[in-house]
This record gives C-alpha cells, structure tokens and sequence, in this order.
C-alpha cells in the first residue's frame, strides 16, 4: 500500500465557487478562495502556524468538510468566513485528527504531552478527552484516530515500535475505551466513518478498506453510548 | 522429519502473522484496482471514486449501485506522470450544489463547468496572485 493522498484542491460542500487549496501551481499558495467577480483569497497559514509544506488537506466524503493537518495545527476550513477554524490551540507535536462515528462534525486530534511520551486525545475543548502511556506498547507515535461510539472502540493508527523485521504502520483498537489494546491490522492511510454504516474506513494511497465493527465480542449495548464515552475519559 | 516440521511450523506461523495483519479488513470496491480516494459518498449508494491507471492517469468515476457498476465521468488528469511520484498531487472536487462543476489538481487547479468535458485554469496556473477566474 502506498501513503495516503492528500488532494490540493477541495470546493466547499454549499458553494460551488469556493475552494481550498495547497501548493497549486509554480507559487507555493495555501488558502481559501472566493472564486467569482474578482478572486478573493484568505491565507489559512500565517505566522508560525504549520509551514506550507507540512499543510494537508482531506475531504470528509459525506459531509464534504474540508479538514486541515499541519505541524502544530488542526481544523476545519470555514468556508462561509473563507478562514480556517482551528481545533484548540497550536501544539508542538500533532499526530493526526479523527473522528467519533455518531459526529462527524466534531474533529478529534491526536498530539503528545510536552516529553512526547504520553497520547493525548483533544476536541474543540482545550482539556484532553483522554491521555495514555500504554498505546506505545504498539506504536513508537500515533497519527489518525476513530471512536465508535455504539461499540465503545477506540482505534488508532501509527508507526509500528522498532524492532528487527518490523516496519510500517498498525492499526490498533480498544474495545473498552482506550484501556487495553490489540493490534487490527497495517495501516498507510486515515479513518473515518459514514452515518449509515457500522463499519470503520480506512483509505489507503491505493484502496478503500472497511472494519466491521460490530458483533465483536466486547461490543456494548447500543444504549450505553453515553457510559463509553465516559470510559474514553477515563484515563484524564 | 523435524525440517519438514519446522518448515510447516515456520509457513503455518508466517500465515497466520499475515492474516493477523489484514485482521478482518475488506476491500470496499473489489472491481476498483486502485481506488486512491473518495470524493464524495452520498448514501445509500453513490459513490465518485478516483482512480489511478498506468498511462491514463487519474479518472473520476461514479457509482449509483454501491460500486457494482462504475461510470467514467473525466479522466486523463497527470496521465504523463509517474504514479508514484506525482500521482499523489492528483485529484478531483465535485461541488455537491452543482455536480457538473468539478475541479481538479495536478500541479495547477483548474474547473470544468460542464461535467469534466472541457476545462480552464487559472491564468499562469496560480490561485492568489493571478485571476479574477476566466
């Protein structure tokens, strides 16, 4: 499997004139245009936010929100207010972003505590949603995460602990809400879910990949979506 | 013997490693070879998927029967380029307003406002300091 893609060009979901771009053309550009009458163009990066380079762009498939990735920062393309609505504060270390499956509109980033030993897990709150030691059992730094909400399943990709033979990316997955870990696969590529599936997405640089999700045998009861949210928290 | 056996023990422990790895993952479209991204999923059944040919480059293809049948909307985006080096710079947007607007990006963006049949990009192939859009 080849890296995942990140496309250079994204057009808002309401506004057929209106886009988000990276790196178009010989100008190293990165903004969010107003394409008619005259172009109007905001810059998303600025000051010692992400470098251009290091920006990426992804399009959420069924909402169509445009969600950036860069070196010390995430968020959401505002493409009412051609801005860029950041997810929290700038970090020093940002893994990658992710989604819960009952809310795709809520971003979920993944970056490390200032020693870079501990996972933290962030919302739109500046608190952690959840803090953990024991994923680097599985993976020396974490990229993309997922909760799935009905199954109270965390899963998390990163770069597989080095060690002789092992290379690559994992894919590792909690069924109790980040306590205990197992590893579910490889991974080159980003999560996400569709609201009429049970299933988990995985794309791949070359590949649509899905995970069921349900009838695991730690499953909860769909009624206890609140109770493992709160298990996600547990580790504050 | 005990070769032979540790041979079978070696190949029957380098199975299951190996089905551990994949663990329950399944293609999404089996008929796709190479389905780099999804540009948009509108459910139950729609999908516009790209994917990449040697030689043809990126094309842009729809689905209305959740990925049994596939239609070829545009196609030939980068089709000089080395798929593995500049392929990944390539893509598609479909405006979910307006499906016959669609942009794509190899290195410049350009739109097509009639489906993907012709298209036009930014004077000097820059967004910012070039424009307004033709």
């Amino acid at each position: 499997m080849r890296d995942v893609l990140w496309p250079v060009a994204v057009v808002s979901p309401d506004h057929a004139d209106r886009i988000a771009f990276n790196d178009s053309g010989a100008e190293d550009e990165f903004g969010v245009a107003h394409l008619t009458r005259s172009v109007r163009v905001t810059d998303i990066v600025s000051g010692d936010r992400a470098t251009h380079s290091g920006a990426s762009l992804w399009t959420h498939p069924e909402t169509g929100a445009a969600c950036w990735l860069g070196d010390r920062s995430v968020g959401v393309v505002n493409f009412d207010a051609l801005t860029f609505d950041q997810v929290g504060s700038d970090h020093e270390q940002i893994g990658g972003f992710g989604f819960v499956s009952d809310d795709p509109s809520t971003l979920l980033v993944t970056t490390y505590d200032v020693d870079g030993d501990i996972l933290v897990l962030r919302g739109p709150e500046e608190e952690a949603l959840y803090r953990s030691t024991t994923v680097f059992d599985f993976m020396k730094w974490a990229r993309m995460v997922a909760v799935h909400r009905p199954t109270n399943t965390v899963l998390l990709t990163g770069g597989r602990p080095s060690a002789p033979g092992v290379s690559g990316d994992v894919v590792i997955a909690s069924r109790d809400g980040g306590v205990s870990w197992e590893e579910v696969g490889d991974s080159r590529g980003l999560l996400y879910f569709l609201s009429d599936r049970d299933e988990v997405f995985q794309q791949t640089g070359d590949d649509l990949l899905m995970l069921s999700l349900v009838g695991s045998a730690s499953v909860s009861a769909a009624g206890k979506a609140a109770t493992a949210w709160g298990g996600l928290k547990r580790a504050r | 013997m005990r070769r032979i056996a540790a041979a079978l023990a070696c190949l029957l422990l380098a199975t299951v490693t190996h089905a551990a790895g994949e663990a329950g993952w399944e293609r999404v479209f089996p008929s796709l070879d190479d389905a780099r991204a999804v540009v948009w999923y509108d459910p139950p059944e729609t999908w516009w998927v790209t994917s990449w040919t040697i030689g043809e480059g990126l094309a842009l293809l729809r689905t209305e029967d959740d990925g049994t049948t596939w239609e070829t909307i545009t196609s030939g985006l980068d089709a000089r380029r080395a798929a593995d080096i500049w392929g990944v710079r390539a893509t598609y947007a479909v405006s979910r307003t307006d499906p016959s607007v669609i942009y794509r990006s190899g290195g410049s963006v350009e739109r097509s406002n009639d489906g993907g049949a012709t298209w036009a990009s930014f004077r000097g192939g820059c967004v910012t300091s070039c424009g307004p859009w033709p």
